[in-house]
Protein backbone atom coordinates (compact mmCIF):
# COMPACT_ATOMS: atom_id res chain seq x y z
CA UNK A 1 0.00 0.00 0.00
CA UNK A 2 2.70 2.34 0.78
CA UNK A 3 4.71 1.59 -1.95
CA UNK A 4 1.64 1.88 -4.22
CA UNK A 5 1.17 5.28 -2.90
CA UNK A 6 4.78 5.98 -2.82
CA UNK A 7 4.60 4.91 -6.40
CA UNK A 8 1.91 7.37 -7.44
CA UNK A 9 3.91 10.13 -6.44
CA UNK A 10 6.82 9.22 -8.21
CA UNK A 11 4.66 8.99 -11.62
CA UNK A 12 2.71 12.02 -11.14
CA UNK A 13 6.00 14.07 -10.12
CA UNK A 14 6.94 12.71 -12.92
CA UNK A 15 4.58 13.64 -15.30
CA UNK A 16 4.63 17.34 -14.21
CA UNK A 17 7.92 17.15 -15.41
CA UNK A 18 6.89 16.73 -18.64
CA UNK A 19 3.97 18.74 -18.49
CA UNK A 20 6.48 21.89 -17.74
CA UNK A 21 8.08 20.97 -21.48
CA UNK A 22 4.77 22.21 -23.04
CA UNK A 23 4.61 25.30 -21.22
CA UNK A 24 2.97 27.48 -23.52
CA UNK A 25 0.17 24.38 -24.23
CA UNK A 26 -0.02 24.77 -20.36
CA UNK A 27 -0.86 28.82 -20.74
CA UNK A 28 -3.06 28.28 -23.62
CA UNK A 29 -5.15 26.27 -21.82
CA UNK A 30 -5.71 28.77 -18.51
CA UNK A 31 -6.56 31.65 -21.29
CA UNK A 32 -9.34 29.58 -22.84
CA UNK A 33 -10.61 28.31 -19.93
CA UNK A 34 -10.47 31.77 -18.18
CA UNK A 35 -12.37 33.20 -21.52
CA UNK A 36 -14.99 29.98 -21.26
CA UNK A 37 -15.15 30.34 -17.80
CA UNK A 38 -16.17 34.33 -18.50
CA UNK A 39 -18.86 33.69 -20.64
CA UNK A 40 -20.30 31.74 -18.60
CA UNK A 41 -20.25 33.83 -15.62
CA UNK A 42 -21.72 36.91 -17.29
CA UNK A 43 -24.78 34.83 -18.80
CA UNK A 44 -25.41 34.03 -15.65
CA UNK A 45 -25.32 37.71 -13.62
CA UNK A 46 -27.21 38.91 -16.84
CA UNK A 47 -29.85 36.47 -16.00
CA UNK A 48 -29.76 36.99 -12.68
CA UNK A 49 -29.67 41.20 -12.99
CA UNK A 50 -32.64 41.08 -15.09
CA UNK A 51 -34.76 39.07 -12.98
CA UNK A 52 -33.46 40.32 -9.78
CA UNK A 53 -33.51 36.61 -8.87
CA UNK A 54 -34.26 32.82 -9.46
CA UNK A 55 -36.44 31.14 -7.60
CA UNK A 56 -35.57 32.99 -4.19
CA UNK A 57 -31.79 32.97 -4.51
CA UNK A 58 -30.28 36.15 -5.40
CA UNK A 59 -26.83 36.79 -7.53
CA UNK A 60 -24.90 36.27 -5.25
CA UNK A 61 -25.87 32.82 -4.21
CA UNK A 62 -26.39 31.67 -7.74
CA UNK A 63 -22.76 32.77 -8.03
CA UNK A 64 -21.78 30.40 -4.86
CA UNK A 65 -24.02 27.41 -6.20
CA UNK A 66 -21.39 28.12 -9.51
CA UNK A 67 -18.44 28.32 -7.64
CA UNK A 68 -18.73 25.23 -5.30
CA UNK A 69 -19.72 23.41 -8.47
CA UNK A 70 -16.24 24.72 -10.53
CA UNK A 71 -14.51 24.11 -7.37
CA UNK A 72 -14.98 20.57 -7.00
CA UNK A 73 -14.68 20.35 -10.77
CA UNK A 74 -11.12 22.22 -10.27
CA UNK A 75 -10.07 18.99 -8.17
CA UNK A 76 -11.46 16.60 -9.95
CA UNK A 77 -9.93 18.27 -13.53
CA UNK A 78 -6.31 17.59 -11.55
CA UNK A 79 -6.91 14.39 -10.63
CA UNK A 80 -9.12 12.36 -13.03
CA UNK A 81 -10.07 14.15 -16.59
CA UNK A 82 -7.32 12.44 -18.43
CA UNK A 83 -9.66 9.50 -17.61
CA UNK A 84 -12.13 10.53 -20.07
CA UNK A 85 -9.78 9.29 -23.05
CA UNK A 86 -8.96 6.27 -21.77
CA UNK A 87 -10.69 4.40 -24.46
CA UNK A 88 -7.96 5.55 -26.32
CA UNK A 89 -5.48 3.43 -24.42
CA UNK A 90 -7.34 0.80 -24.87
CA UNK A 91 -7.89 0.89 -28.21
CA UNK A 92 -4.37 1.49 -29.31
CA UNK A 93 -3.05 -1.28 -26.85
CA UNK A 94 -1.05 0.86 -25.02
CA UNK A 95 -3.01 -0.50 -21.22
CA UNK A 96 -1.25 -3.74 -21.45
CA UNK A 97 1.86 -1.94 -20.31
CA UNK A 98 0.56 -1.30 -17.08
CA UNK A 99 -0.60 -4.76 -16.63
CA UNK A 100 2.60 -6.02 -17.38
CA UNK A 101 4.15 -3.87 -14.48
CA UNK A 102 3.61 -4.99 -10.56
CA UNK A 103 1.67 -2.09 -9.61
CA UNK A 104 -1.94 -1.30 -9.57
CA UNK A 105 -3.44 -0.65 -13.21
CA UNK A 106 -5.60 1.65 -11.75
CA UNK A 107 -3.28 3.75 -10.11
CA UNK A 108 -0.93 4.02 -13.09
CA UNK A 109 -3.87 5.50 -14.96
CA UNK A 110 -4.71 7.86 -12.38
CA UNK A 111 -1.02 9.04 -12.35
CA UNK A 112 -0.78 9.07 -16.42
CA UNK A 113 -1.32 12.55 -16.62
CA UNK A 114 0.44 15.96 -15.43
CA UNK A 115 -1.87 17.36 -12.21
CA UNK A 116 -0.40 20.26 -13.76
CA UNK A 117 -2.79 20.89 -16.55
CA UNK A 118 -5.45 21.14 -14.24
CA UNK A 119 -3.81 23.70 -11.78
CA UNK A 120 -4.90 26.59 -13.81
CA UNK A 121 -8.50 25.26 -13.74
CA UNK A 122 -8.08 24.82 -9.87
CA UNK A 123 -6.46 28.18 -9.13
CA UNK A 124 -9.84 29.48 -11.35
CA UNK A 125 -12.08 28.16 -9.39
CA UNK A 126 -10.37 28.61 -5.88
CA UNK A 127 -10.52 32.22 -6.45
CA UNK A 128 -13.57 32.61 -7.72
CA UNK A 129 -15.25 30.70 -4.93
CA UNK A 130 -13.29 33.22 -2.32
CA UNK A 131 -15.06 36.10 -4.25
CA UNK A 132 -18.14 34.48 -4.68
CA UNK A 133 -18.17 33.76 -0.58
CA UNK A 134 -17.37 37.61 -0.18
CA UNK A 135 -20.35 38.74 -1.99
CA UNK A 136 -22.83 36.01 -0.98
CA UNK A 137 -21.79 37.18 2.72
CA UNK A 138 -20.99 33.91 3.86
CA UNK A 139 -20.36 34.09 7.50
CA UNK A 140 -16.79 31.73 7.80
CA UNK A 141 -16.47 29.70 11.29
CA UNK A 142 -14.25 27.48 12.09
CA UNK A 143 -16.40 24.76 11.67
CA UNK A 144 -17.44 25.72 8.62
CA UNK A 145 -14.00 25.61 6.69
CA UNK A 146 -14.07 21.48 8.16
CA UNK A 147 -17.63 21.50 6.28
CA UNK A 148 -16.09 23.30 3.17
CA UNK A 149 -13.14 21.06 3.33
CA UNK A 150 -15.25 17.86 3.17
CA UNK A 151 -17.54 19.24 0.82
CA UNK A 152 -14.85 19.75 -1.95
CA UNK A 153 -13.25 16.02 -1.56
CA UNK A 154 -16.56 14.67 -1.70
CA UNK A 155 -17.36 16.61 -4.69
CA UNK A 156 -14.22 15.82 -6.53
CA UNK A 157 -14.70 12.73 -5.61
CA UNK A 158 -18.63 12.26 -7.25
CA UNK A 159 -17.32 13.99 -10.06
CA UNK A 160 -14.51 11.65 -10.29
CA UNK A 161 -16.78 8.79 -10.00
CA UNK A 162 -18.31 10.09 -13.35
CA UNK A 163 -15.48 9.65 -14.85
CA UNK A 164 -14.14 6.52 -13.39
CA UNK A 165 -17.41 5.12 -14.96
CA UNK A 166 -16.80 6.95 -18.34
CA UNK A 167 -13.31 5.14 -18.56
CA UNK A 168 -14.49 1.89 -17.04
CA UNK A 169 -16.73 1.87 -19.40
CA UNK A 170 -14.07 2.14 -22.19
CA UNK A 171 -13.56 -1.61 -21.45
CA UNK A 172 -16.40 -2.52 -23.01
CA UNK A 173 -17.41 -0.21 -25.59
CA UNK A 174 -15.67 2.41 -28.04
CA UNK A 175 -18.88 4.94 -27.38
CA UNK A 176 -17.25 6.58 -23.63
CA UNK A 177 -16.75 9.79 -25.26
CA UNK A 178 -20.56 9.79 -26.04
CA UNK A 179 -21.41 9.01 -22.96
CA UNK A 180 -19.58 11.67 -21.49
CA UNK A 181 -21.07 14.58 -23.47
CA UNK A 182 -24.26 13.16 -23.04
CA UNK A 183 -24.79 12.27 -19.57
CA UNK A 184 -22.23 13.81 -17.58
CA UNK A 185 -20.98 16.88 -19.41
CA UNK A 186 -24.66 18.15 -19.25
CA UNK A 187 -25.80 17.14 -15.80
CA UNK A 188 -22.84 19.37 -14.60
CA UNK A 189 -24.11 22.32 -16.68
CA UNK A 190 -27.15 21.71 -14.98
CA UNK A 191 -26.29 22.07 -11.03
CA UNK A 192 -24.79 25.40 -12.42
CA UNK A 193 -27.96 26.50 -11.26
CA UNK A 194 -29.87 26.15 -8.25
CA UNK A 195 -31.74 22.66 -7.98
CA UNK A 196 -35.47 24.31 -7.66
CA UNK A 197 -35.82 25.70 -10.75
CA UNK A 198 -36.07 22.21 -12.18
CA UNK A 199 -39.09 19.40 -12.51
CA UNK A 200 -38.77 16.96 -9.92
CA UNK A 201 -37.67 14.49 -12.15
CA UNK A 202 -34.52 16.51 -12.76
CA UNK A 203 -34.10 17.03 -8.89
CA UNK A 204 -34.03 13.63 -8.09
CA UNK A 205 -31.95 12.69 -11.14
CA UNK A 206 -29.52 14.97 -9.62
CA UNK A 207 -29.92 13.56 -6.11
CA UNK A 208 -30.07 9.53 -6.99
CA UNK A 209 -29.03 9.01 -10.81
CA UNK A 210 -25.96 11.04 -11.40
CA UNK A 211 -26.06 12.25 -7.41
CA UNK A 212 -24.18 16.05 -8.77
CA UNK A 213 -26.79 18.10 -6.54
CA UNK A 214 -24.21 16.99 -3.36
CA UNK A 215 -21.68 18.55 -4.94
CA UNK A 216 -23.02 22.47 -4.83
CA UNK A 217 -27.04 22.45 -4.06
CA UNK A 218 -27.16 20.97 -0.65
CA UNK A 219 -24.10 21.94 0.51
CA UNK A 220 -24.58 25.53 -0.36
CA UNK A 221 -27.42 25.98 2.54
CA UNK A 222 -25.16 24.86 5.11
CA UNK A 223 -22.99 27.74 4.01
CA UNK A 224 -25.83 30.20 3.39
CA UNK A 225 -27.26 28.81 6.77
CA UNK A 226 -30.46 27.96 4.96
CA UNK A 227 -29.93 23.89 5.75
CA UNK A 228 -33.49 23.94 7.71
CA UNK A 229 -35.40 24.72 4.61
CA UNK A 230 -34.61 22.02 2.70
CA UNK A 231 -37.08 19.14 3.07
CA UNK A 232 -34.61 16.85 4.49
CA UNK A 233 -31.83 18.63 5.96
CA UNK A 234 -29.93 15.52 6.76
CA UNK A 235 -29.14 15.95 2.43
CA UNK A 236 -26.23 18.69 3.29
CA UNK A 237 -24.72 16.66 5.28
CA UNK A 238 -24.06 13.56 3.40
CA UNK A 239 -21.43 14.64 0.33
CA UNK A 240 -18.28 13.87 1.86
CA UNK A 241 -20.32 10.12 1.75
CA UNK A 242 -21.79 9.82 -1.28
CA UNK A 243 -18.17 10.63 -2.55
CA UNK A 244 -17.05 8.21 -0.99
CA UNK A 245 -19.80 5.64 -1.94
CA UNK A 246 -20.19 6.57 -5.68
CA UNK A 247 -16.15 6.68 -6.26
CA UNK A 248 -15.80 3.32 -4.71
CA UNK A 249 -18.81 1.79 -6.71
CA UNK A 250 -16.97 3.37 -9.74
CA UNK A 251 -13.57 1.45 -8.88
CA UNK A 252 -15.70 -1.67 -8.62
CA UNK A 253 -16.88 -1.41 -12.05
CA UNK A 254 -14.16 -0.17 -13.67
CA UNK A 255 -12.41 -3.27 -11.72
CA UNK A 256 -15.09 -5.28 -13.96
CA UNK A 257 -14.07 -3.93 -17.15
CA UNK A 258 -10.64 -4.98 -16.51
CA UNK A 259 -11.87 -8.45 -15.62
CA UNK A 260 -13.63 -8.58 -18.86
CA UNK A 261 -10.80 -7.05 -20.71
CA UNK A 262 -7.93 -10.24 -19.52
CA UNK A 263 -10.99 -12.10 -20.54
CA UNK A 264 -12.04 -13.69 -17.42
CA UNK A 265 -15.21 -15.46 -16.64
CA UNK A 266 -16.47 -14.17 -19.96
CA UNK B 1 10.66 -31.20 -16.62
CA UNK B 2 12.61 -30.18 -13.66
CA UNK B 3 14.73 -27.06 -15.24
CA UNK B 4 10.99 -26.02 -16.56
CA UNK B 5 10.19 -22.13 -16.26
CA UNK B 6 7.34 -22.02 -18.60
CA UNK B 7 5.08 -25.09 -18.53
CA UNK B 8 1.99 -24.97 -21.73
CA UNK B 9 -0.48 -27.71 -21.34
CA UNK B 10 -3.33 -28.02 -23.78
CA UNK B 11 -3.68 -24.09 -24.24
CA UNK B 12 -6.84 -22.37 -25.82
CA UNK B 13 -8.18 -19.27 -26.47
CA UNK B 14 -11.55 -18.31 -27.84
CA UNK B 15 -12.72 -14.75 -28.46
CA UNK B 16 -16.63 -13.93 -29.07
CA UNK B 17 -16.77 -11.48 -31.39
CA UNK B 18 -20.47 -9.89 -31.72
CA UNK B 19 -22.23 -10.53 -35.16
CA UNK B 20 -23.45 -7.52 -36.93
CA UNK B 21 -26.48 -7.73 -39.40
CA UNK B 22 -26.96 -5.56 -41.87
CA UNK B 23 -29.35 -2.95 -42.23
CA UNK B 24 -31.49 -0.66 -39.22
CA UNK B 25 -33.35 -3.80 -38.01
CA UNK B 26 -30.39 -6.09 -38.11
CA UNK B 27 -28.58 -3.77 -35.37
CA UNK B 28 -31.90 -3.19 -33.27
CA UNK B 29 -31.71 -6.96 -33.69
CA UNK B 30 -28.23 -7.16 -32.80
CA UNK B 31 -29.32 -5.08 -29.49
CA UNK B 32 -32.08 -6.34 -28.30
CA UNK B 33 -30.97 -10.71 -28.59
CA UNK B 34 -26.44 -10.68 -29.88
CA UNK B 35 -25.48 -13.17 -31.73
CA UNK B 36 -21.69 -13.83 -30.86
CA UNK B 37 -19.17 -15.84 -33.82
CA UNK B 38 -16.46 -17.65 -31.45
CA UNK B 39 -13.07 -17.32 -33.19
CA UNK B 40 -10.18 -19.81 -31.26
CA UNK B 41 -7.15 -17.59 -31.50
CA UNK B 42 -5.29 -20.41 -29.84
CA UNK B 43 -6.20 -24.24 -30.38
CA UNK B 44 -4.14 -26.66 -27.97
CA UNK B 45 -1.12 -25.35 -27.92
CA UNK B 46 1.44 -27.18 -25.30
CA UNK B 47 5.65 -26.37 -25.28
CA UNK B 48 7.87 -26.52 -22.50
CA UNK B 49 10.85 -24.08 -21.74
CA UNK B 50 13.59 -24.69 -19.92
CA UNK B 51 15.42 -22.01 -18.02
CA UNK B 52 18.23 -20.46 -19.51
CA UNK B 53 16.72 -21.33 -23.57
CA UNK B 54 16.68 -18.74 -25.88
CA UNK B 55 13.14 -19.47 -27.95
CA UNK B 56 12.28 -18.37 -31.41
CA UNK B 57 8.37 -17.86 -31.19
CA UNK B 58 7.29 -17.74 -34.71
CA UNK B 59 4.07 -17.46 -36.57
CA UNK B 60 2.99 -15.19 -39.43
CA UNK B 61 0.40 -12.55 -38.91
CA UNK B 62 -3.08 -14.17 -36.90
CA UNK B 63 -1.11 -17.48 -35.77
CA UNK B 64 -2.19 -16.64 -31.89
CA UNK B 65 1.47 -15.85 -30.82
CA UNK B 66 0.58 -12.33 -29.43
CA UNK B 67 -2.36 -14.22 -28.02
CA UNK B 68 -0.20 -16.54 -26.35
CA UNK B 69 2.40 -14.01 -25.07
CA UNK B 70 -0.37 -12.10 -23.44
CA UNK B 71 -1.47 -15.44 -21.70
CA UNK B 72 1.91 -16.32 -20.67
CA UNK B 73 2.86 -12.55 -19.17
CA UNK B 74 -1.02 -12.58 -17.44
CA UNK B 75 -2.45 -10.01 -19.52
CA UNK B 76 -4.89 -12.39 -20.56
CA UNK B 77 -6.92 -15.11 -19.52
CA UNK B 78 -7.06 -18.16 -21.75
CA UNK B 79 -10.21 -20.38 -22.08
CA UNK B 80 -9.11 -23.44 -20.96
CA UNK B 81 -5.97 -25.00 -20.63
CA UNK B 82 -2.83 -24.82 -17.96
CA UNK B 83 0.04 -22.40 -18.03
CA UNK B 84 2.82 -22.31 -15.37
CA UNK B 85 5.44 -19.61 -15.27
CA UNK B 86 8.10 -20.12 -12.38
CA UNK B 87 5.95 -21.48 -10.23
CA UNK B 88 3.06 -19.13 -10.78
CA UNK B 89 0.15 -19.67 -13.16
CA UNK B 90 0.60 -15.98 -14.66
CA UNK B 91 -3.41 -14.79 -15.22
CA UNK B 92 -3.73 -15.47 -11.48
CA UNK B 93 -0.65 -14.14 -9.83
CA UNK B 94 -0.10 -11.08 -12.38
CA UNK B 95 1.25 -8.84 -9.83
CA UNK B 96 3.53 -11.25 -8.72
CA UNK B 97 4.41 -12.50 -11.92
CA UNK B 98 5.04 -9.04 -13.31
CA UNK B 99 7.46 -8.89 -10.95
CA UNK B 100 9.75 -11.32 -12.62
CA UNK B 101 9.50 -10.84 -16.06
CA UNK B 102 10.77 -8.15 -18.32
CA UNK B 103 8.67 -7.41 -21.98
CA UNK B 104 9.38 -5.38 -24.51
CA UNK B 105 6.57 -4.50 -27.07
CA UNK B 106 8.57 -3.64 -30.02
CA UNK B 107 5.62 -1.72 -31.73
CA UNK B 108 5.73 0.41 -28.54
CA UNK B 109 7.13 1.59 -26.16
CA UNK B 110 7.27 0.85 -22.35
CA UNK B 111 9.12 4.45 -21.85
CA UNK B 112 7.77 7.64 -20.74
CA UNK B 113 7.69 9.39 -23.82
CA UNK B 114 7.85 12.93 -22.86
CA UNK B 115 10.56 12.36 -19.77
CA UNK B 116 14.59 11.99 -20.13
CA UNK B 117 15.24 8.60 -20.70
CA UNK B 118 17.15 8.05 -17.18
CA UNK B 119 13.68 9.21 -15.56
CA UNK B 120 12.10 6.08 -17.02
CA UNK B 121 14.89 3.95 -15.53
CA UNK B 122 14.34 5.87 -12.53
CA UNK B 123 10.17 5.38 -12.09
CA UNK B 124 10.63 1.52 -13.07
CA UNK B 125 12.95 1.45 -10.23
CA UNK B 126 10.78 2.66 -7.52
CA UNK B 127 8.10 0.42 -9.38
CA UNK B 128 9.61 -2.68 -8.72
CA UNK B 129 11.61 -1.69 -5.89
CA UNK B 130 15.12 -2.44 -7.36
CA UNK B 131 17.95 -2.18 -4.51
CA UNK B 132 19.75 0.38 -5.31
CA UNK B 133 23.16 -1.55 -5.56
CA UNK B 134 21.75 -3.66 -8.18
CA UNK B 135 20.20 -0.34 -10.03
CA UNK B 136 23.40 0.87 -10.05
CA UNK B 137 25.54 -2.23 -11.85
CA UNK B 138 22.72 -2.58 -14.30
CA UNK B 139 22.80 0.83 -15.05
CA UNK B 140 25.81 0.92 -16.09
CA UNK B 141 26.63 -2.36 -17.75
CA UNK B 142 23.57 -1.42 -19.94
CA UNK B 143 24.98 1.82 -20.82
CA UNK B 144 28.15 -0.01 -21.52
CA UNK B 145 26.57 -2.62 -23.28
CA UNK B 146 23.88 -0.97 -25.49
CA UNK B 147 25.82 2.38 -25.25
CA UNK B 148 22.97 4.33 -23.63
CA UNK B 149 25.17 7.03 -22.44
CA UNK B 150 24.97 9.19 -25.60
CA UNK B 151 21.27 10.10 -25.14
CA UNK B 152 20.64 8.92 -21.08
CA UNK B 153 19.35 13.01 -20.79
CA UNK B 154 17.40 12.92 -23.99
CA UNK B 155 13.51 12.89 -23.61
CA UNK B 156 12.38 9.59 -25.59
CA UNK B 157 10.40 11.06 -28.11
CA UNK B 158 13.34 12.65 -29.69
CA UNK B 159 15.45 9.28 -29.84
CA UNK B 160 15.86 7.54 -32.87
CA UNK B 161 14.19 3.90 -33.58
CA UNK B 162 16.98 2.09 -32.88
CA UNK B 163 17.99 4.21 -29.08
CA UNK B 164 14.60 3.43 -28.13
CA UNK B 165 14.80 0.08 -28.81
CA UNK B 166 17.86 -0.05 -27.08
CA UNK B 167 16.47 1.73 -24.07
CA UNK B 168 13.69 -0.26 -23.77
CA UNK B 169 15.56 -3.36 -23.54
CA UNK B 170 17.60 -2.00 -20.68
CA UNK B 171 14.29 -0.68 -18.86
CA UNK B 172 12.42 -4.30 -19.21
CA UNK B 173 16.26 -6.07 -17.94
CA UNK B 174 16.83 -3.80 -14.61
CA UNK B 175 15.06 -5.58 -12.48
CA UNK B 176 16.94 -9.06 -12.87
CA UNK B 177 14.12 -10.45 -14.49
CA UNK B 178 14.38 -14.12 -14.63
CA UNK B 179 12.46 -14.56 -17.82
CA UNK B 180 11.98 -11.87 -20.95
CA UNK B 181 9.61 -11.27 -23.36
CA UNK B 182 10.66 -9.96 -26.59
CA UNK B 183 8.34 -9.13 -28.85
CA UNK B 184 9.81 -7.65 -32.26
CA UNK B 185 12.47 -6.31 -30.85
CA UNK B 186 14.49 -5.68 -33.78
CA UNK B 187 11.21 -4.20 -36.23
CA UNK B 188 12.22 -1.40 -38.32
CA UNK B 189 16.05 -1.15 -37.27
CA UNK B 190 18.50 -0.59 -39.87
CA UNK B 191 20.93 -3.73 -40.16
CA UNK B 192 23.70 -2.08 -37.59
CA UNK B 193 21.38 -1.77 -35.14
CA UNK B 194 19.60 -4.72 -35.65
CA UNK B 195 23.35 -6.73 -35.08
CA UNK B 196 23.42 -4.46 -31.93
CA UNK B 197 20.55 -5.17 -30.17
CA UNK B 198 21.21 -9.32 -31.05
CA UNK B 199 24.63 -9.14 -29.59
CA UNK B 200 23.24 -7.39 -26.55
CA UNK B 201 20.50 -10.29 -26.38
CA UNK B 202 22.62 -12.90 -26.78
CA UNK B 203 24.83 -11.49 -24.22
CA UNK B 204 22.77 -11.60 -21.58
CA UNK B 205 21.22 -14.81 -22.21
CA UNK B 206 24.77 -16.02 -22.05
CA UNK B 207 26.05 -14.16 -19.16
CA UNK B 208 23.01 -13.84 -16.86
CA UNK B 209 21.24 -17.01 -17.49
CA UNK B 210 17.95 -14.99 -18.74
CA UNK B 211 15.36 -17.28 -20.62
CA UNK B 212 14.39 -15.57 -23.63
CA UNK B 213 10.93 -16.10 -25.52
CA UNK B 214 11.67 -14.13 -28.98
CA UNK B 215 8.68 -13.20 -31.29
CA UNK B 216 10.35 -11.76 -34.69
CA UNK B 217 9.24 -11.78 -38.14
CA UNK B 218 13.02 -11.59 -39.23
CA UNK B 219 14.28 -15.41 -39.34
CA UNK B 220 17.64 -13.48 -38.97
CA UNK B 221 17.09 -12.88 -35.39
CA UNK B 222 15.95 -16.47 -34.87
CA UNK B 223 19.27 -18.27 -36.98
CA UNK B 224 21.34 -15.52 -35.19
CA UNK B 225 20.11 -16.47 -31.96
CA UNK B 226 17.61 -19.10 -31.19
CA UNK B 227 19.09 -22.62 -31.08
CA UNK B 228 15.30 -23.73 -30.99
CA UNK B 229 12.13 -22.47 -32.60
CA UNK B 230 8.44 -22.93 -31.95
CA UNK B 231 6.70 -22.36 -35.31
CA UNK B 232 2.70 -21.95 -34.54
CA UNK B 233 0.18 -21.23 -37.77
CA UNK B 234 -3.65 -21.11 -37.24
CA UNK B 235 -3.58 -21.58 -33.14
CA UNK B 236 -1.40 -24.49 -33.30
CA UNK B 237 2.29 -25.44 -32.81
CA UNK B 238 3.50 -26.83 -36.31
CA UNK B 239 7.10 -27.59 -35.48
CA UNK B 240 8.96 -27.45 -32.58
CA UNK B 241 12.57 -28.62 -31.95
CA UNK B 242 16.17 -26.98 -33.73
CA UNK B 243 16.32 -24.16 -36.26
CA UNK B 244 18.99 -26.53 -38.09
CA UNK B 245 16.68 -28.91 -38.63
CA UNK B 246 14.12 -26.75 -40.15
CA UNK B 247 15.86 -26.44 -43.19
CA UNK B 248 16.25 -30.09 -43.21
CA UNK B 249 12.61 -30.68 -42.81
CA UNK B 250 11.58 -28.43 -45.11
CA UNK B 251 14.29 -26.92 -46.94
CA UNK B 252 13.78 -29.54 -49.64
CA UNK B 253 14.42 -27.04 -52.22
CA UNK B 254 17.70 -25.97 -53.51
CA UNK B 255 18.81 -23.12 -56.08
CA UNK B 256 21.51 -23.65 -58.40
CA UNK B 257 22.90 -20.46 -60.30
CA UNK B 258 24.58 -20.80 -63.94
CA UNK B 259 26.45 -18.32 -65.70
CA UNK B 260 25.70 -19.48 -69.09
CA UNK B 261 28.07 -18.75 -72.14
CA UNK B 262 26.04 -16.26 -75.01
CA UNK B 263 23.28 -15.56 -72.49
CA UNK B 264 20.99 -18.56 -74.61
CA UNK B 265 17.38 -17.42 -75.58
CA UNK B 266 15.74 -19.96 -73.90
CA UNK B 267 16.59 -22.00 -71.03
CA UNK B 268 15.38 -25.22 -70.08
CA UNK B 269 16.30 -28.13 -68.08
CA UNK B 270 14.50 -31.52 -66.80
CA UNK B 271 14.12 -31.73 -63.16
CA UNK B 272 14.45 -28.22 -62.08
CA UNK B 273 12.23 -24.97 -62.74
CA UNK B 274 13.91 -21.26 -63.76
CA UNK B 275 12.67 -18.78 -61.12
CA UNK B 276 14.69 -15.82 -62.57
CA UNK B 277 17.45 -14.50 -65.33
CA UNK B 278 19.39 -12.18 -65.66
CA UNK B 279 21.16 -12.12 -68.95
CA UNK B 280 23.74 -15.20 -68.80
CA UNK B 281 22.89 -15.83 -64.99
CA UNK B 282 20.10 -18.64 -64.57
CA UNK B 283 18.49 -19.44 -60.97
CA UNK B 284 17.35 -22.63 -61.34
CA UNK B 285 15.26 -24.44 -58.08
CA UNK B 286 15.39 -28.16 -57.85
CA UNK B 287 14.00 -30.30 -55.11
CA UNK B 288 16.83 -32.41 -53.74
CA UNK B 289 14.93 -35.60 -53.13
CA UNK B 290 14.53 -35.79 -56.82
CA UNK B 291 17.38 -35.13 -58.30
CA UNK B 292 21.26 -34.54 -57.24
CA UNK B 293 23.31 -31.49 -57.55
CA UNK B 294 25.85 -33.23 -59.35
CA UNK B 295 23.03 -34.93 -61.99
CA UNK B 296 21.19 -30.98 -62.44
CA UNK B 297 25.02 -29.69 -63.71
CA UNK B 298 25.85 -32.71 -65.38
CA UNK B 299 22.52 -32.08 -67.21
CA UNK B 300 23.02 -28.28 -67.58
CA UNK B 301 26.05 -28.98 -68.86
CA UNK B 302 25.21 -31.35 -71.56
CA UNK B 303 22.92 -28.24 -73.22
CA UNK B 304 24.93 -25.20 -72.33
CA UNK B 305 28.39 -24.09 -71.64
CA UNK B 306 28.56 -23.69 -68.18
CA UNK B 307 30.93 -20.10 -67.05
CA UNK B 308 30.61 -20.56 -63.56
CA UNK B 309 28.16 -21.94 -61.35
CA UNK B 310 27.33 -21.59 -57.13
CA UNK B 311 24.75 -23.43 -55.19
CA UNK B 312 22.62 -21.80 -52.60
CA UNK B 313 21.36 -23.35 -49.96
CA UNK B 314 17.65 -22.82 -48.17
CA UNK B 315 17.07 -19.79 -46.41
CA UNK B 316 15.57 -19.88 -43.07
CA UNK B 317 13.51 -16.85 -44.57
CA UNK B 318 12.19 -18.65 -47.58
CA UNK B 319 10.95 -22.17 -46.11
CA UNK B 320 9.23 -19.70 -43.30
CA UNK B 321 7.51 -18.10 -46.08
CA UNK B 322 6.46 -21.00 -47.79
CA UNK B 323 5.33 -22.48 -45.02
CA UNK B 324 3.26 -19.64 -44.01
CA UNK B 325 1.94 -19.37 -47.55
CA UNK B 326 1.42 -22.92 -48.77
CA UNK B 327 1.18 -24.47 -44.73
CA UNK B 328 2.93 -27.06 -43.82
Amino acid sequence: MLHTLRCFFHLIGAQARAQMQYRFNFFAQVFSMIATYMGQFIALSWLTDRFGSIRGWRLEEVILFYALAILAWGFCVSLFFHLVSFEDQIREGLFDRALVRPLNPFIQLLAGHSPIAGTGQLAFSIGAFLWATARAGVVWTPLKLLYLLGVAVGGALILGAALVTVSALGFFTRRTYTFYWTVVYPARQLVHYPLNIYSQVVQWLLTVGLPFAFINYYPAHVLLDRAANLPWPLLAYLTPLVGVVTFAAAYGLWCLGLRSYVGAGS
Amino acid sequence: MEDAIITVENLRKEFRIPRRRPGFLGTLRSLLSPEYEVRTAVDGISFTIRRGELVGYIGPNGAGKSTTIKILTGIMVPTSGRVVVDGLVPYERRVENARRIGVVFGQRTQLWWDLPTIDSFELLRHIYRIPAGVYKQNLELFTDLLGLGEFLNTPVRQLSLGQRMRADLAAALLHNPRLVYLDEPTIGLDVVAKERIRRFIKEINRERGVTIILTTHDMQDVEKLCERMILIDHGRVVYDGPVEEVKRRFGRHRILVVDLEGAPEEVSVEGAEVIRRENGRVWLRFNRDEISAAQLIHRVGQRYNIVDLTLEEPEIEGIIARIYEEGM
